[in-house]
């Protein structure tokens, strides 16, 4: 079943200039699907639109659709949203800082009165996520006493206390050192793999595409290219539309598709 | 490493510490004055039933409103401080800095001299206020910007006083009456003040409570809050009207004081954090008996004359915003 459905998908930001143009794709229940494509290509905006979110500033044009569900994402109310679709931005700026419970807590949001305080199940449910993900002695501590890796697992422990079948993540990698890049990439496997969860991600670090996904879409403002790791991860498209030269090869041990540049 | 019912504790006994401070600052707000009143004299009043008497006459009809009047005033101007610096994610949000006083000030000497409600009129005005202010320095992407939120709010500030200054002018015959009231001083506001201010501030307050969840939300910034399941355009009606209220509120109990809205609120979050449902309840008690303080100071500095107590509040305020100031928006 399609849990994602665009359908011809042109945004602006102002009349007339297109960031995204004519986009149509679906993405299957339980599949993750990688977004690559140059910088200011227009991935984050895609991902904002895909989670029905700052619609001040961005437009759709009218026949665009976005369907999650099979229903259209405007006919959903916040906080029913919010229980379907987890987004996690690129980078947060913290006015304030609460503990790490206090904060995954706060992913409970949508299923608990918006004046009441959150319930003991709800606490139940921000524990165990953090005894998932390996950062329960974490806790008590506040969010600007912790590392750039441990915040962003903080995080996507927040994103998992939603509890939504569609997961959308903007470039989780960036900013992590290659130890911590490696384990998250692990959690999110098991993410998907474990609470079948359908993930949308995007990607800065090509090579890291064939490791978590079989469905790619390769966007570059008005072009886009959607197929499968095989059709979309070759020299072609991808020299077309990064504009660089690059080399394909198998990787010894996973056979799998990894590009290097060539010059 | 704070353990939760730890923190809870602490919470509970912040709470009931406040409370005998706020409890002591009022009783010594009734007994202190130009005139002093030691407490045989209150009881000796007491018994003797005689409510027409020097002593009880001071104290009924002149320093309890006026007591009443500054605790509330106190706990308004914290409260709305929290609720703005939480909304625009600011620590620097007072409802003086960024014009919303001003305009309630302006929005009540219009309706004053229509001979309308004035506490509508200084609703209207904080309101308007505040929307300007959202829309020159909100959006998710701006409203952290201190410069952006000072600057648009500091001007606006200054353009109400301006046309307030006008507006009193064309009025001379009560120019002086209400010059005192924009200053800001406690001095011969009495029951009716009270009664007039009462039920907008007990408004406030309890749609303040309504927002404390929200506001934690937004503190990760207006799109995170979102994909959390918050719905932005409620949250900004409810934070804008009841902050609005608020300093309204407090403008018509005690007129323009400065800067309770931005240390209460401030040093009740570096004490015992950020969760708004605790920090809203202590920045009022905390606002509450500063603004006792400050009334008290305001009496005793040169008797038989006043100081307004916004320039008590001031002395207090400017060092401790230019301090915030310049520890930029890198503390928690």
């Amino acid at each position: 079943m399609a849990k994602i459905e665009v359908k011809n998908l042109t945004a602006q930001y102002e009349k007339g200039k297109n960031v995204l143009e004519n986009l149509s794709f679906t993405v299957e229940d339980g599949e993750i699907l990688c977004l690559i494509g140059p910088n200011g290509g227009g991935k984050s905006t895609l991902l904002t639109l895909l989670a029905g979110i700052g619609m001040g500033k961005i437009k759709k044009t009218k026949n665009s659709e976005i369907l999650i569900n099979q229903k259209k994402i405007e006919s959903y109310a916040a906080n029913k949203k919010a229980r379907e679709i987890s987004y996690l931005g690129q980078t947060e700026k913290l006015a304030w800082h609460f503990s790490v419970f206090e904060t995954v807590l706060m992913g409970r949001y949508a299923y608990s009165s918006a004046y009441l305080p959150y319930s003991k199940e709800d606490k139940q449910i921000a524990l165990s996520v953090l005894e998932d993900l390996g950062i329960f002695h974490l806790k008590d501590r506040l969010t600007n006493e912790i590392s750039g890796g441990e915040l962003q697992k903080v995080r996507i422990a927040r994103s998992l206390c939603q509890n939504t079948d569609i997961m959308l993540l903007d470039e989780p990698f960036s900013h992590l050192d290659i130890q911590h890049q490696s384990k998250l990439l692990s959690l999110i496997k098991t993410i998907a793999e474990e609470k079948k969860k359908t993930i949308v991600i995007s990607l800065h670090d090509l090579n890291l595409c064939p490791l978590l996904s079989k469905t790619i879409l390769l966007v570059n403002k008005t072009e886009a290219f959607f197929g499968s790791l095989e059709e979309i991860f070759t020299e072609s498209y991808l020299n077309k539309v990064y504009k660089t030269d690059f080399g394909l090869f198998r990787h010894p041990e996973l056979d799998i598709p990894q590009v290097f540049v060539k010059n | 490493m704070k353990k939760p019912q730890r923190a809870n504790f602490s919470f509970y006994l912040a709470i009931l510490t406040l409370s005998l401070i706020v409890l002591l600052l009022f009783f010594l707000s009734l007994i202190l004055g130009s005139e002093s009143i030691s407490l045989g004299k209150i009881a000796t009043a007491f018994k003797e039933k005689d409510y027409s008497s020097f002593v009880l006459t001071i104290i009924l009809k002149i320093r309890l409103p006026r007591s009443i009047l500054a605790l509330l005033s106190g706990a308004l101007l914290a409260a709305s401080g929290t609720v703005f610096q939480g909304y625009f994610r600011n620590p620097l949000a007072d409802p003086g800095l960024i014009g919303v006083s001003a305009g309630a000030t302006l929005g009540a000497v219009i309706f004053s001299s229509l001979s309308l409600f004035i506490p509508i009129g200084a609703f209207f005005g904080g309101l308007m206020a505040a929307s300007f202010v959202y829309l020159i320095a909100g959006g998710s992407k701006t409203s952290t910007d201190s410069s952006r939120l000072l600057l648009s709010g500091t001007a606006l500030g200054v353009l109400f006083a301006a046309i307030t200054s006008v507006l009193l002018i064309l009025k001379d015959k009560e120019i002086y009456k209400m010059y005192l009231w924009t200053q800001g001083s406690f001095n011969a506001k009495g029951w009716n003040i009270l009664f007039m201010v009462l039920f907008p501030s007990l408004l406030s307050f309890f749609l303040m409570f309504l927002t404390t969840k929200k506001l934690d939300l937004l503190s990760f910034g207006e799109k995170s809050a979102e994909t959390l399941g918050l719905n932005l355009q409620g949250t900004k009606l409810l934070c804008l009207t009841s902050a609005s209220l608020a300093s309204a509120s407090s403008v018509c109990a005690g007129g323009t004081i400065g800067f309770i809205g931005l240390i209460a609120p401030h040093t009740m979050r570096i004490l015992f954090g950020s969760r708004h449902k605790k920090l809203l309840p202590l920045s009022m008690l905390f606002g509450s008996s500063l603004v006792l303080f400050s009334d008290i100071l305001a009496r005793k500095i040169a008797p038989p004359m006043e100081v307004p107590i916004g320039i008590i509040t001031a002395f207090i305020g400017v060092p401790f915003f230019l301090f915030l100031l310049r520890r930029g928006r890198q503390d928690g």
